[in-house]
């Protein structure tokens, strides 16, 4: 069945070539299934259920390590893509034939016509008459006449997927040196194979594969291409195929017949016994974070065909791995344009990226960072430190962006179709000039997914969706807005009080239910918005009033404020140093000293928040990749924490309640949600599986925080409670130390820091140290006397702050 | 001196290196061979070979013929795809032969190729220096500076007025001499007219028909297409761009072939280049040029390529598409999947690699031997200084001034002293607002914040300025200002900000979503470019969905100095450097995006006496003239109109040297020590004190304003004086705000 031509020399390596694949197509085994995963491919082309045979080139690379003689194959087909196209497909020809078609499958009008022609080129045999493939771009091969082109019988494409790891290059030997079982072992000894960036796609890769990301700017519509072509000769009465390579051929009848004599009759050529491939052109334009600031974006063609086709839509953002190749100008084109070539990219495969947009962040060397970041210690003040370095303090606010960034932990009931949010919605609130917007751009900036938009400049519309019309199409279609693009990311809406009142309610339902429902132009139809809000809002007076309630100072129903896990005041205070500060790092920025100063200053503040952040600061993209890498956890919540959880929320809102009577309005049965949800951030960032207390405390401290900021005699309450200070003062100590053990001198010295003294010292002390026993945080060690020597923390408490 | 006869030999036949320089290539490395062009090249950059090199421009563009080595500088309006051309063949055996390299010409034995090798190159679209004044073209070309002449001005001033078609006047005469002379040329010309002529270089960077006006002039054809064509732009801008045709050239629009390190041009970057003029045959009378002829030409064509005339093909193709497929069948080969359908389609996918390959009847095209950037506001007085630099480093601008120049610093008073005297002109002796102005002008985005907000620029209102419109009895200033700001800075543009302006212009660049092209915005400026907003005769009116877009953009580019590029499926944010002042009548529109405001008022005459000599010292005149003077009247008040202020220019003897200060002024990178910071912190705390509600943005300002004071003076180290300084000058500011409330109220 298979073609041999060529000559002698190209015949002994072409098929030395296929015969490596042939192996590797027979006996590669998938690591994970253990399964023949191209036996299993061409079987379903046998049987007709696919129509697709794509290779793998990280599995070829896997299995061809094992095989003496077969080095360079794989950089022989990454050099040299559409040739081993043919090479491939000849060898699964070959495959093909000896697998049995399992169940039956009807024969269509194509095999019957095979059929026909095979019986037909059988009989002109045996009349030796000639008749069959005539390849015009290639010298007549004579071992062909006769045979019907492998092309036309095909009933599948071959497609090459690029490598998507490549050997890390120190593990080469290793990996060479012990023989890991059949398949390989992939992901071991590799490295991720990076994304070619569009602008850097360049003359030297034509004719290789390529990957690369961008979106996807025009389509046309599918059309059908000739693939193989079948003329009647009317001269011998036989048919006479012709396979086309490119876009363009030369009809039989202005070229010569194969004996190089002219034909007498014109060639008929036959549309219905030729055969027509699928094909789609689009146009893909550079990402915008891969634009060089100042420079316009670049656009590159490229071409599907075969099933490939209408795997991408216009706007989609997509990674793409093709073969880059040329195009001649051909006819009129090549008359205009001289010596230029005008060049596509042939594509072999196309990943959708809005899913795995996340995973092509996180290089290993990322994670190996994130690792040593782990190692250093004092991770929660150093993440949140490093957002929006150049705002000086707010270590509080920042440590819940970085929480909400991560995000907890979404949930599904399955029979009733309710779901739990896992998002973390923020408000921030404050007077004007506090740098709100500005921590929301920097959250826009580092989040993986974010949209940052303000309720000023967008309508309820824009904001959700609108339908609008395509400008290339003229088609009708829904255009998601700023809350449906950041699915599964954060919102960041700024002047949310300054947005109408109508459009607000629009936000009720994404916020809660995360979906948007649209009716509007004969469109009715439900999209996701599982999307995080930040929300940045002035009060109601322009600026805070502290003898008005804060329901009065804020201008928001409370329908929309209870949404919010947090709402955080940030108020413009006159204080002195902070003045003073604000004011040198103005003058800082002014000189071009961003982030240096910023650590510095945040360094010498060390004195207002709990502890400074150790060492520099985390560059954006590492804490985008961290970001990215905790929001794949999904921790869980342990069942004895429940009750821990359950005691706080009961004892705080009665607190609430003696405290502040009508006014309070804060803690709901969402107040509750919210803290499980905070923890389940904290244990995100621990990278654990198992939220434990320490979480627990991390969140509801930042919830108070939070409170505290509206409601200052909260944070007085706090702080004039002995007992909370002093167990505050030993586990600072313990933190800062970095051990679980606290002896009986240190909380002596603990309490006289903070300022217990007295008669009732002892007894605030000891009943510090059972409260909290009671609740285990610590456990009260004794010695044999029965005396108190130390409480001890739990080892992971310690180690997470 | 033995490089020496290969100089001129380069400086002849500049192509005629090139065999030389394949030697060394080994069909792959091509980085390398660029490298090697570019360095053989680049010694051509000394002063005295440079002078030897014609300046290209839209007038001579005609008489030069193919393959000379030109220089010409221009601004970064495009980038487009890279071409990958067939750059080198050889026959079996051979050495490798030059064959698109730096040509568009075809190497008429290509076809006996055994081997070629692709490379890449980058079409950049380099446009005149939009906004430059004559003088400073001139100070490039190396040209004595000529004194700007009343008539010169009088000129620019018409072109202002909105309505005015004089300026029009002698390019549509040009070109239709051309069209007469030139058949070949009458798709070019008819287009002419829409574009104002180049050899003005104060034309307006867009196409002037953007505002509706009316010809008097009895062109019927031209004027009929010309009308159709007003219609057509002002509502396809404002409602569908899709609709439109391709973005389309300007004369004295340049391509250049850039053939390595593209990758580090920037929209709006300033380049000089020295390359190789491209001239590819026009087919005369392609009107005529008929279906049937379509074979017969292909011979001549295959000689010759015919970059030319693409887009008439296209139209044509498409008219006739099937006949030409199957013209072009019996030629070449037939599109595969056949049928119309395809075809067509397929030019719209065509379109985007035409796009960069625009008869050079429509555009002039060069191919670059040797490439650079040039630092931005080096305009005047650099003949010098750009002779001398090296043509081979070509991403790195030189870097900025640290300190002014010696034989500036001595007279620095003096020069100061002139540079506010003509700017106080024409705002009837407001020495006040001239300082203001001074610093606005002198301002330069130094560093953004984390969160981009651009520093160091002071975007200025001046509000209280008579209108012009009809009915005021009052002269207006605008023209007067504009005329001074002109002589003073190498880049002013003075745009009106009313409601058609916004509605019927492009303000901001947008991607034309078939050919991938940018429509141009008139915002597109080189870094530097004073934009000066004429808000006077702004009057209420609607704004369209164009409008409001046009005025967001301008927000951004005011606030942070970004102007935003639409890209088909996103919006680009381009970084610039634009420092703005805007006229008001009352307060601004975009007061929210502009730093301070300062309402004028009109002095008592003050004569700008060619002879006189400024007051010594650097504290200005301001401090006499900032008590609340009596008010005057403006119809009272001594406005130099813009011919007063020309002459006055051009009686002043150190025009030069003034210009000169300011340029380098504008570079100075004014940096703050320690103590100076320090400094800063406590007076801040002391006024905070004293006035609780001053904020962050307070201390940014007076830090703007007295940082610019700094410059103003020469000084590269921040001095607390001048935060003194600053604050003075703010009091004077408050007491006319609060005057000007008073006045308001008492209305």
């Amino acid at each position: 069945m298979a073609s041999q031509g060529g000559t002698q020399a190209r015949q002994m390596t072409r098929d030395e070539e296929k015969e490596h694949i042939v192996t590797f197509l027979m006996n590669y085994q998938d690591p994970k299934s253990g399964r023949n995963k191209y036996i299993d491919r061409l079987q379903k082309i046998a049987n007709r259920e696919s129509r697709t045979l794509p290779i793998e080139l990280d599995d070829l690379r896997d299995f061809l390590q094992h095989m003496p003689g077969s080095g360079g194959l794989v950089g022989e087909i990454k050099g040299n893509t559409q040739h081993y196209l043919g090479v491939i497909a000849e060898a699964a020809d070959a495959q093909l034939a000896s697998l049995s078609v399992t169940g039956a499958v009807p024969a269509d009008i194509y095999d019957t016509l095979l059929e026909a022609r095979e019986a037909q080129i059988a009989k002109n045999r045996e009349k030796n008459q000639t008749g069959g493939m005539v390849d015009t771009s290639a010298p007549i091969d004579q071992q062909n006449i006769n045979k019907l082109p492998p092309a036309l019988l095909r009933r599948y494409d071959v497609y090459i997927h690029a490598e998507k790891r490549i050997p890390a290059p120190d593990k080469d030997l290793a990996a060479a040196a012990a023989p890991a079982a059949a398949g390989g072992k992939a992901g071991a000894a590799t490295q991720e194979h990076l994304i070619t960036p569009l602008r850097r796609v360049s003359a030297q890769h034509i004719g290789k594969l390529v990957r690369v990301r961008g979106m996807v700017t025009h389509v046309t519509d599918v059309k059908p291409l000739a693939s193989v072509l079948t003329y009647l000769d009317e001269d011998s009465n036989t048919e006479v195929y012709q396979e086309v390579a490119g876009r363009s051929f030369m009809p039989l009848q202005f070229s010569r017949k194969p004996d190089g004599s002219k034909w007498n009759k014109e060639p008929l050529l036959q549309t219905r016994g030729s055969k027509f491939i699928k094909f789609q052109e689009a146009r893909i334009q550079e990402m915008p974070d891969e634009v060089p600031p100042g420079a316009t974006p670049r656009c590159i063609s490229v071409h599907l065909r075969g099933d490939i086709t209408r795997s991408a839509k216009a706007g989609d953002t997509v990674c793409i791995g093709g073969i880059f190749l040329p195009e001649p100008f051909t006819g009129w084109k090549a008359l205009r344009a001289g010596l230029l070539a005008s060049t596509y990219l042939e594509v072999q495969e196309v990943q959708q990226l809005k899913e795995t947009y996340d995973e092509a962040l996180v290089s290993d060397e990322d994670v190996a960072a994130i690792e040593e970041l782990g190692r250093q210690g004092g991770l929660f003040e150093r993440l949140a430190a490093s957002i929006a370095p150049e705002i000086y303090g707010m270590l509080e606010v920042k440590k819940a962006l970085l929480l909400q960034m991560v995000g907890g932990v979404g949930r599904e009931f399955p029979g009733s179709g309710m779901k739990l949010r896992g998002d973390i919605h923020i408000c921030l609130m404050g007077d004007p000039g506090v740098a709100k917007s500005q921590l929301l751009k920097h959250v826009a900036k580092v989040a993986p997914r974010a949209v940052y938009t303000t309720g000023k400049g967008s309508s309820g519309v824009g904001l959700t969706a609108a339908v609008v019309r395509n400008q290339v199409t003229k088609e009708l279609v829904l255009e998601g807005g700023a809350l449906v693009l950041a699915d599964k990311g954060i919102c960041c809406i700024d002047e949310f009080d300054k947005m109408e009142e109508a459009d607000r309610t629009n936000i009720h339902e994404v916020m809660e239910q995360q979906t948007v429902s649209i009716a509007k132009a004969g469109i009715t139809t439900t999209l996701n918005t599982r999307t995080t809000i930040l929300a940045a809002a002035n009060p109601a007076y322009g600026r805070w009033n502290r003898r008005r309630s804060p329901g009065d100072n804020i201008n928001m129903p409370p329908a929309l404020l209870s949404r919010f896990d947090i709402m955080w005041l940030l108020l413009d205070e006159t204080d002195e140093q902070n003045d003073m500060r604000l004011a040198a790092h103005i003058i800082n920025v002014h000189q071009g000293r961003v982030g240096t100063a910023a650590a510095a200053a945040a360094a010498a503040a060390g004195s207002s928040s709990a502890v400074p952040p150790e060492g520099a600061l985390i560059p954006p993209r590492l804490l985008r990749a961290y970001i990215t890498l905790a929001r794949r956890q999904q921790p869980a919540i342990p069942q004895e924490l429940t009750d821990y959880v359950a005691a706080h929320y009961v004892e705080a809102r009665g607190q609430e309640a003696s405290e502040l009577g009508e006014r309070g309005a804060y803690i709901t049965p969402r107040t509750l949600m919210s803290i499980l949800r905070l923890s389940q951030a904290v244990a995100k960032l621990r990278f654990d599986d198992n939220v434990v207390r320490s979480d627990i405390d991390a969140a509801i401290a930042l919830m108070r925080a939070s409170q505290a900021s509206i409601e200052p005699e909260l944070a007085k309450r706090t702080r004039e409670d002995p007992v909370s200070r002093l167990y505050m003062a030993i586990k600072d100590w313990a933190v800062k130390m970095r051990t679980p053990l606290v002896p009986w001198e240190t909380i002596e010295s603990c309490a006289t820091n903070a300022v217990i003294t007295g008669d009732t010292r002892r007894d605030i002390i000891s009943a510090t140290l059972e409260e909290y026993a009671a609740i285990s945080v610590w456990i009260i060690k004794r010695d044999r006397q029965g005396r108190t020597v130390g409480v001890e923390f739990a080892e992971e408490d310690i180690a997470m702050a | 001196m033995n490089m020496q006869p290969s100089i001129t030999d380069d400086l002849a036949r500049p192509l005629h290196a090139i065999p030389g320089l394949l030697a060394s290539y080994d069909g792959r490395n091509h980085n390398q061979l660029f490298n090697s062009v570019a360095a053989h090249f680049g010694k051509l950059g000394a002063p005295d070979h440079l002078q030897q090199v014609p300046i290209l421009t839209h007038e001579n563009a005609e008489s030069i013929p193919a393959n000379t080595l030109v220089r010409f500088r221009g601004m970064v309006a495009d980038m487009f795809n890279p071409e990958f051309f067939v750059g080198a063949y050889r026959a079996p055996g051979g050495p490798w032969k030059p064959a698109a390299l730096y040509t568009d010409a075809v190497p008429e034995d290509i076809d006996a190729a055994a081997e070629s090798a692709i490379m890449e190159r980058r079409p950049l679209l380099l446009t005149p220096v939009p906004h430059e004044q004559a003088w400073a073209t001139a100070a490039w070309a190396g040209h004595p500076v000529e004194p700007p002449t009343p008539s010169a001005s009088d000129r620019s001033k018409r072109a202002r007025e909105p309505g005015s078609n004089d300026l029009l006047e002698p390019a549509l005469l040009r070109s239709s001499n051309a069209a007469a002379v030139d058949k070949a040329d009458a798709a070019a010309s008819s287009k002419a007219p829409r574009i104002a002529g180049s050899s003005d270089t104060d034309k307006p960077f867009i196409e002037p028909d953007a505002h509706p006006t009316s010809v008097a002039h009895d062109r019927d054809q031209d004027q009929q297409r010309r009308q159709q064509q007003q219609q057509g732009t002002a509502a396809a801008a404002a409602v569908d761009e899709h609709a439109q045709q391709q973005p389309d050239f300007q004369p004295g629009d340049c391509i250049v072939q850039v053939y390595s390190d593209f990758d580090g041009f920037r929209l709006h970057d300033v380049v000089e280049v020295l390359g190789v003029m491209s001239v590819v045959p026009v087919y005369s009378d392609f009107d005529g040029f008929r279906l049937h002829d379509v074979v017969e030409v292909l011979g001549v064509m295959s000689v010759v390529p015919g970059l030319a005339a693409l887009q008439q093909q296209q139209q044509q193709q498409q008219q006739q598409g099937g006949d030409v497929a199957g013209a072009a069948a019996a030629a070449a080969g037939v599109v595969a999947a056949g049928g119309d359908g395809m075809d067509v389609d397929d030019g719209g996918f065509w379109e985007q690699d035409v796009a960069a390959l625009p008869p050079t009847s429509q555009v002039m095209r060069l191919h670059a031997l040797a490439i650079r950037k040039l630092p931005p506001l080096t305009t005047t007085g650099s003949s010098s200084s750009t002779a001398a630099a090296d043509l081979q480093q070509q991403q790195q601008p030189a870097a900025l001034p640290r300190s002014l120049p010696g034989h500036l610093a001595a007279h620095l008073p003096l020069l100061r002293q002139r540079a506010l005297a003509l700017l106080a002109a024409p705002l009837a002796g407001d020495v006040l607002a001239a300082e203001y102005l001074l610093l606005a002008a002198l301002g330069s985005v130094m560093n953004r914040g984390e969160a981009g907000e651009a520093m160091g620029l002071l975007p200025l209102n001046l509000t209280h300025v008579p209108s012009s419109g009809a009915g005021s009895k009052a002269p207006g200033l605008v023209p007067g200002l504009a005329a001074a700001l002109r002589s003073l800075l190498p880049h002013v543009t003075l745009m009106p900000l009313d409601v058609p302006a916004l509605n019927n212009k492009r303000w901001y660049p947008q991607q034309h979503a078939a050919s991938g092209r940018l429509f141009r915005g008139c915002l597109q400026l080189t870094a530097g470019t004073l934009l000066l907003l004429d808000e006077t005769a702004l009057g209420p009116g609607q704004l369209g969905d164009a409008g409001v877009k046009n005025l967001q953009a301008l927000r951004q580019v005011l606030t942070q100095q970004q102007l935003p590029c639409g890209c088909q499926v996103y919006t680009h944010n381009l970084s610039v450097n634009q420092p703005a002042v805007v006229l008001s009548s009352t307060r601004s529109v975009l007061r929210d995006s502009l730093a301070l405001s300062l309402p004028l008022q009109p002095q008592r005459p003050v004569l700008v006496k060619p002879g006189q000599t400024g007051q010594t010292g650097q504290t200005g005149s301001f401090d006499q003239a900032g008590a609340p003077a009596a008010v005057v009247d403006w119809a009272a008040a001594d406005v130099a109109g813009p011919e007063a202020v020309a002459a006055a220019a051009a009686a002043m003897p150190e025009l030069a040297a003034v210009r000169e200060y300011l340029a380098a002024a504008r570079g100075l990178e004014c940096r703050m020590d320690q103590a100076a910071a320090e400094g800063c912190v406590t007076r801040f705390r002391a006024m905070q004190q004293a006035n609780p509600g001053i904020g962050m943005e307070d201390l940014n300002l007076i830090i703007t304003v007295s940082k610019l004071l700094s410059v103003s003076l020469g000084h590269e180290q921040f001095s607390i004086d001048s935060w003194e300084r600053a604050m003075q000058l703010e009091q004077l500011r408050k007491q006319r705000l609060a005057a000007a409330a008073a006045q308001q109220q008492a209305r």
